[in-house]
């Protein structure tokens, strides 16, 4: 497999580009309290896929550029996602055979534990009273899994990403 | 991959630890945030789209309409600022009398509001003015109606701005009528605030005027941040639950004005800042 030359990488960095947007997006209070955390789905995606090019590092530089963005403390989002890639390379042989609902749940536990991750961090800085709100994200993140993994499957064959 | 993840964590953690307790990665943030600005000024593209669009269409008889509105207005506002030339004068000679040596004026720079943080538990939105522009860490900022909030991370080219309804916001007040003076807590409620440790027995009314005491050194003294709007007296407590309605338009407003409260912070922002700032307060 790693014989194999990389080809069409830009295709991963777009969508990167694609959800780092999204996240930014104005919207009302209270849709954002649910909003879908589209990065972690994207590099959950990215590293499910081809985890033999994009792992721990990919996570964790995609996590730093996130704390800039948000202007959240460096290190909050770059461990969140840190910790998606460790769960996703673990599990990605298993995560590939399930049936989309299967992995919708699977999103849902490892978008789950990122938010989690980052409510731990936020209230430990004193940044935000904890509240299980937090976990909100979670649950649309699932629910738009199979339409994202879906969009990133075809853009990943139809541009030939490896 | 398992001693890779160990290695990155405890970077993570030493980042964290070190963006929390020091100032040292302040620069670093800094000239990123200038790669990512970019990003936030797409991600504002709708709303600026709309907002031109809206502008192409608004009819002729709108425009005149709201011509003689604005005309109008002006008229008063001239009308208010002529007694105010003759008030400033007679409140500085008062002043002169008290061997007060309290500056009257202050500045201001005009800026917009670029981006709001995504994260709908802080009140935090991005601003087009940057360190460029002699922006600095704690300036306030205000609205054409009261107190707006304070920068709490200047960019070369944008800052991010802490809205006093932040849960992590503080305003040192003083009731106009009384004098008493308090501490107004941002509760992350959209256009109101809470009165910190306020006894049962003090005299604070209903409708009563707060303004800025000055007394934290961030919020210039005297800026208006809004009105008494419900005193609860619950028998059990210690103290009384204050809510504060604010003047200015945390939520709605585009402009905002950046205060530079004496010369020494207008040096710094240069001439520049000093021609935007009699632009924006002719």
């Amino acid at each position: 497999m790693s014989i194999q030359k990389a080809n069409a990488h830009w295709v991963v960095w777009a969508t990167l580009l694609g959800a780092f947007l999204l996240s930014i997006v104005p919207l009302p209070a209270w849709v954002s309290i649910a909003r879908p955390a589209w990065v972690a789905m994207v590099v959950l995606y990215w590293i499910m896929a081809l985890p033999e090019r994009f792992g721990l590092f990919f996570a964790f530089f995609t996590g730093l550029l996130m704390d800039v963005l948000l202007g959240t403390p460096f290190g909050q989002n770059s461990m969140g996602l840190l910790l998606v890639a460790v769960i996703v390379l673990g599990l990605h042989r298993r995560l590939r055979m399930f049936p989309w609902w299967q992995q919708a749940f699977m999103a849902f536990v490892i978008v789950g534990f990122y938010q989690m991750l980052n409510l731990w961090i936020r209230s430990a800085l004193g940044r935000t009273p904890p509240t299980l709100w937090y976990l909100a994200p979670a649950i649309t993140s699932a629910a738009f899994w199979p339409w994202v993994s879906a969009l990133l499957r075809y853009l990943r064959r139809s541009f030939r990403v490896t | 991959m398992a001693t890779r993840f160990v290695f990155l964590l405890i970077i993570c953690i030493a980042l964290l630890f070190v963006d929390h307790r020091y100032n040292y990665l302040s620069v670093a943030r800094s000239w990123l945030t200038m790669v990512v600005t970019p990003l936030q000024w797409i991600s504002d593209l709708p709303s600026r789209a709309f907002s031109t669009a809206d502008e192409l269409v608004t009819s002729r008889s709108e425009l005149l309409e709201e011509n003689t509105r604005l005309k109008a207005r002006n008229l008063i506002l001239e009308q208010k600022v002529q007694k105010l030339a003759s008030l400033t004068a007679q409140n500085l000679r008062l002043k002169e009398l008290l061997n007060s040596s309290e500056l009257v004026d202050e500045q201001v720079l005009v800026a917009e509001i670029i981006g709001i943080d995504p994260d709908p538990y802080a009140h935090i939105v991005t601003i087009n003015k940057g360190t460029t522009d002699g922006v600095f860490r704690g300036q306030a900022i205000v609205d054409a109606h009261g107190v707006m909030g304070q920068v709490i991370e200047a960019n070369p080219v944008s800052s991010r701005v802490m809205l006093v309804t932040d849960p992590a916001s503080r305003v040192p007040v003083q009731v106009n009528r009384s004098g008493y003076r308090a501490i107004a807590v941002g509760t992350g409620a959209k256009d109101s605030m809470e009165l910190m440790h306020i006894p049962d027995t003090v005299d604070i009314r209903e409708g009563d005027l707060l303004t800025s005491s000055g007394l934290g050194q961030i919020f210039p003294v005297g800026y208006p941040l809004g009105k008494v709007r419900k005193i609860v007296h619950t028998p059990g407590d210690a103290f009384a639950k204050i809510e504060v309605q604010l003047m200015a338009e945390v939520n709605r407003t585009r402009f905002v004005l950046l205060v530079f409260r004496n010369d020494e912070e207008l040096d710094d922002a240069g001439l520049k800042a000093q021609e935007s700032a009699r632009e924006g307060g002719s």
